[in-house]
């Protein structure tokens, strides 16, 4: 696992960039947005616009710096008054890697231990609310009279020791406690939202119970999912992938509302009996309507105007009369010159003037060939009398021909004015769809108005007597067409409204096209990117949970194939593939008990010791019930495994788990809890592995029958183990607590190659201390210096016993606080 | 060694069931035989090693072979003998143990007569 990225440490950029970079489909556009959305919502926006801009293409997120988290130890576990423990009780864990086995009969408390570390971390989470429904009633001691309190130390990377508390003040309820945190140096601040450590503890789940092991199985498909789902450090492309997928369905909801907007608009066009209407509906029919069309429709201002009834009611209601007093002119004035012109007629003006242009010929002809007889009657004779005479009378009848000719002209001028009052007004043409009952009287009165007229009087008595009928006949069909056009109007200017608003979202939504496309892309890409990861990380994770499902079977003839994430939504589930002899036998039935808790730890431990968690300890409540031997010493083998970067913490109800440990020789620490009468719960260390290479030792010593030449070349190297051991304790311990980081003190310890290194770390933190002032204050110190250094070993030969007990004195005064 | 091979070989019979032995028996018969073929082999080897303890007990025995073998064979060998010691006991309130779990131990003892697959089997 150790060989495994980190989720924030850009193995997700990267991996998603390959993924990319393989996708020939992808546009560089989408990358953009790829990157953006991995990277923030922020981001993701910014890019967006300045897609949308034309703007400059922002630069790709730069990888995080690959930082591993800062992790924790727990370093104590005090409890008073809670659950199983009444006075104060300590368990006292070292903030190192190793493990630790808490054993202790089913009632001495251990549980308590847990649940108090639970509960002090976790808070108000669901799940606890959830258990603490069960046992609200039973949380407080009921031998302890004093307050409940909660304190657990924990061995900060980078902070140093940080208490967490909890208190309950006298009489108060399960809900009422007061939690809080404090740092080095720091004030106390309420609540653990200071850890930062409600999302890690949700995802890693460092504490794990007995019944949890098997509700991991059973809590339904979806659930455990999700619980294997979170941890697989691919986070990072989920959220991009929901980015993308609220900027996919916000650009894409203005164009469903356009879409719906549309059919809508059709539906209401159809049922309209507007022409316009008619016009955008043929427009929204289209696959691609004309936007301007549609618009010029909806404001009116259409290139052809529609020559519809619509037009023909516009007109009806623009009919006009002449005035009543410019056609009363009219009428008199008609009439007063056909009377001047008739009376003048009747002095037949018109033979005077023939008359007199003939004597005027006549006039001529003797002007210029002097007198000759009359050409007209031929008996007179045309002499100079004759054209005195003549020219006279000439004079006198000019002026009666001309009042003649203005009296004719008069006339003319007043009918032709009579004439134009009646075509000035129009003919009242049918709107044929708006039935209007003003039309017929109308029609009927214009008629009769613009009837031909046979002469003067007919045409003066016409305008006379019809102009009232006609006036108001088409006054009342204007104002009869006039409500039927407004009403009409008032029904079409809100679906004008509407479709102008319309074209107006379709041009915006139709500017957004090139940006939806590109974020459907990336969407698309981010989804089949998102399951690509996912498959990835939970191919690491089964190899890993094979491995110790591996190491846990033993004598089960069920092999873990596949488990795979499958489904989406509410089918996902995890497939997992058990096979019998070889045989697939599909799915969890052929599990026992004791196979399927092995199964969740399987699953679990690797969930729990996945590198991005902070937490630094796994806590395991009684992993082993209803397990067989032989699967309690694979999973010891798997918790030392473990604890050689991890501090586990076993809590353990019996001593198969503490003897396989024994027998196993696998360092281990081993606390045993007795309760005794008033809840006093009693912490003991059991053997760690200091003292277990000194019981070794000391047997070897014992026993007779081994030679002095071979425990000679056996002992030194158990007493070196054993100091090794403690130093290595002491040293982690006082680093782990002073908040250094784990790789460093990991680092120096292991740059530390020879005892007396390691014990200048442990006394002094300075690898290269001169210990010889040290040991000479105190004798056992150089006897045991002897053994473990690579100096003379005399006193393993002349007294071993005692050359052990004084080794066995150094590592007890190592220990020492 | 090749007591050592010979007599295992007899605890995986008694398993597999080709000799006579009550079924109920099966398993602890097959263990003692094969705790009796481990304690032969380590001897051997503390003996490869320079080291004779005849008269040790089997504790110091393994304790010397964990500070002068291979420490996954000590730790090997340390883990099938108290399986094994375990079987051989009848323990009051405790089963006796499963064929498949006694099998596991043969199959660790088997792994350590042959040094070179001195690691413990991951899988039958």
């Amino acid at each position: 696992m150790t060989d495994h990225d980190g989720p924030d440490d850009g193995h997700v950029l990267s991996a998603v960039l390959e993924l990319a970079d393989a996708d020939d489909t992808l546009t560089d556009e989408s990358t953009v947005l790829v990157l953006a959305a991995l990277e923030s919502e922020a981001e993701l926006a910014a890019a967006l616009r300045a897609g949308r801009d034309e703007g400059s293409v922002p630069r790709p997120p730069m990888p995080a710096q690959s930082t591993p988290p800062v992790g924790a130890f727990v370093t104590s576990i005090r409890v008073e008054g809670f659950r199983g423990i009444g006075p104060a009780a300590e368990l006292t864990l070292h903030p190192s890697p190793g493990l630790t086995v808490v054993a202790g009969r089913n009632g001495s408390g251990k549980s308590s231990f847990s649940e108090a570390l639970e509960l002090a971390l976790t808070g108000d989470s669901y799940r606890w609310s959830k258990r603490t429904a069960v046992w609200s009633e039973h949380w407080r001691n009921l031998r302890s009279r004093a307050a409940a309190r909660i304190r657990i130390g924990l061995a900060e990377e980078g902070a140093g020791t940080t208490t967490v508390g909890v208190d309950w003040a006298d009489g108060a309820g399960l809900g009422d406690r007061q939690v809080w945190v404090q740092r080095p140096g720091g004030r106390r601040e309420s609540g653990t939202g200071g850890l930062g450590w409600s999302r890690p503890l949700e995802l890693y789940r460092p504490i794990l119970s007995y019944e949890e092991l098997g509700g991991i199985l059973q809590d339904g498909p979806s659930r455990l999912f999700d619980a294997l789902d979170a941890i697989l450090g691919i986070e990072q492309a989920t959220d991009a992938l929901q980015r993308l997928a609220a900027v996919a369905k916000e650009l894409e909801a203005p164009a469903k509302a356009v879409k719906a907007e549309r059919t809508a608009l059709k539906k209401v066009l159809a049922g309209s009996a507007d022409e316009r209407a008619a016009q955008a509906h043929d427009q929204l029919r289209r696959h691609h309507p004309d936007l301007a069309a549609v618009e010029a429709v909806a404001t009116g201002r259409q290139a052809v105007q529609p020559v519809g009834d619509l037009a023909r009611l516009r007109a009806l209601t623009r009919l006009t009369v002449p005035a009543q007093d410019e056609v009363r002119a009219g009428v008199t004035e008609l009439r007063a010159a056909a009377a001047e012109f008739e009376a003048l007629a009747a002095d037949a003006a018109e033979l005077a003037a023939r008359r007199a242009a003939l004597l005027r010929q006549a006039l001529e002809l003797h002007r210029e060939h002097g007198d000759v007889p009359c050409p007209v009657c031929g008996g007179g004779t045309l002499d100079a009398a004759w054209h005195e005479e003549t020219e006279a009378a000439l004079a006198a009848a000019s002026a009666s021909s001309e009042a003649y000719g203005d009296a004719f002209r008069r006339l003319d001028l007043a009918r032709d004015q009579a004439r134009s009052l009646v075509r000035e007004v129009g003919e009242p043409v049918a709107a044929d769809r708006f039935a209007l009952q003003a039309h017929a009287p109308a029609l009927t009165a214009w008629h009769a108005w613009s009837r031909p007229a046979a002469d003067d009087d007919e045409l003066a008595a016409r305008l006379d007597t019809e102009y009232d009928r006609l006036a108001a006949a088409y006054a009342r069909l204007r104002d009869e067409a006039s409500a039927v056009l407004s009403e009409h109007e008032d029904a079409w200017t809100p679906l004008a409204v509407r479709l102008a608003t319309w074209v107006e979202q379709a041009r915006s939504v139709q500017s957004d096209d090139p940006a939806r496309e590109q974020v459907d892309a990336a969407h698309r890409f981010m989804r089949a990117a998102v399951d690509e990861l996912r498959t990835r990380e939970f191919d690491r994770l089964a190899d890993r949970a094979r491995e110790i499902w591996a190491a846990l079977r033993h004598d089960s003839n069920v092999d873990l194939g596949a488990i795979r994430p499958k489904g989406q939504g509410n089918r996902r589930h995890i497939e997992l593939v058990a096979e019998v002899d070889g045989e697939d036998a599909g799915a969890l039935g052929v599990m026992s008990q004791g196979e399927l808790h092995a199964l969740a730890l399987a699953l679990f431990i690797p969930r729990a010791t996945m590198p991005g968690s902070p937490f630094r300890f796994i806590v395991l409540d009684d992993p082993i019930q209803a397990m067989d031997p032989a699967k309690v010493d694979g999973l010891v083998r798997v918790l030392a495994e473990l604890a050689v970067d991890r501090q586990v913490i076993v809590l353990s109800h019996d001593d198969r788990l503490t003897s396989a440990v024994r027998q196993l020789g696998v360092d281990a620490r081993i606390l045993e809890l007795s309760r005794t009468a008033g809840s006093a719960v009693d912490v003991r260390p059991g053997k760690d592995p200091a003292q277990r290479h000194l019981d070794d030792a000391f047997a070897v010593a014992r026993d007779g029958q081994v030679p002095a030449d071979i425990a000679l070349r056996v002992l030194p190297g158990l007493c070196r183990a054993a100091v090794e051991a403690a130093a290595r304790d002491v040293y982690f311990a006082a680093r782990f607590r002073a908040g250094a980081s784990r790789v460093e003190v990991e680092r120096v310890w292991q740059s530390a190659l020879r005892t007396r290194q390691r014990l200048g770390l442990a006394l002094s933190g300075d690898a290269d201390m001169n210990l010889s002032s040290w040991r000479d204050r105190k004798h056992w110190r150089r006897t045991a210096l002897g053994i473990v250094g690579s100096g003379a070993h005399d006193g393993l030969r002349s007294d071993p016993i005692g050359a052990l007990r004084d080794v066995e004195r150094l590592v007890q005064e190592l220990r020492l606080p | 060694m090749t007591d050592a091979g010979e007599v295992l070989r007899q605890a995986r019979g008694v398993l597999d069931g080709t000799h006579a032995v009550p079924a109920a028996q099966v398993s602890r018969v097959a263990a003692i035989l094969a705790r009796q073929a481990l304690e032969e082999l380590i001897v051997d080897r503390l003996a490869q090693l320079g080291a004779q303890v005849p008269g040790a007990t089997m504790r110091s025995k393994l304790v010397c072979l964990r500070g002068l073998d291979d420490r996954v064979v000590a730790e090997s060998a340390t883990i099938a003998w108290d399986g094994l010691s375990r079987a051989c006991h009848l323990h009051a309130y405790e089963l006796p143990p499963m064929p498949e779990e006694v099998g596991y131990l043969i199959d660790m003892v088997e792994a350590l007569l042959e040094p070179s697959r001195a690691a413990v089997p991951a899988a039958r």
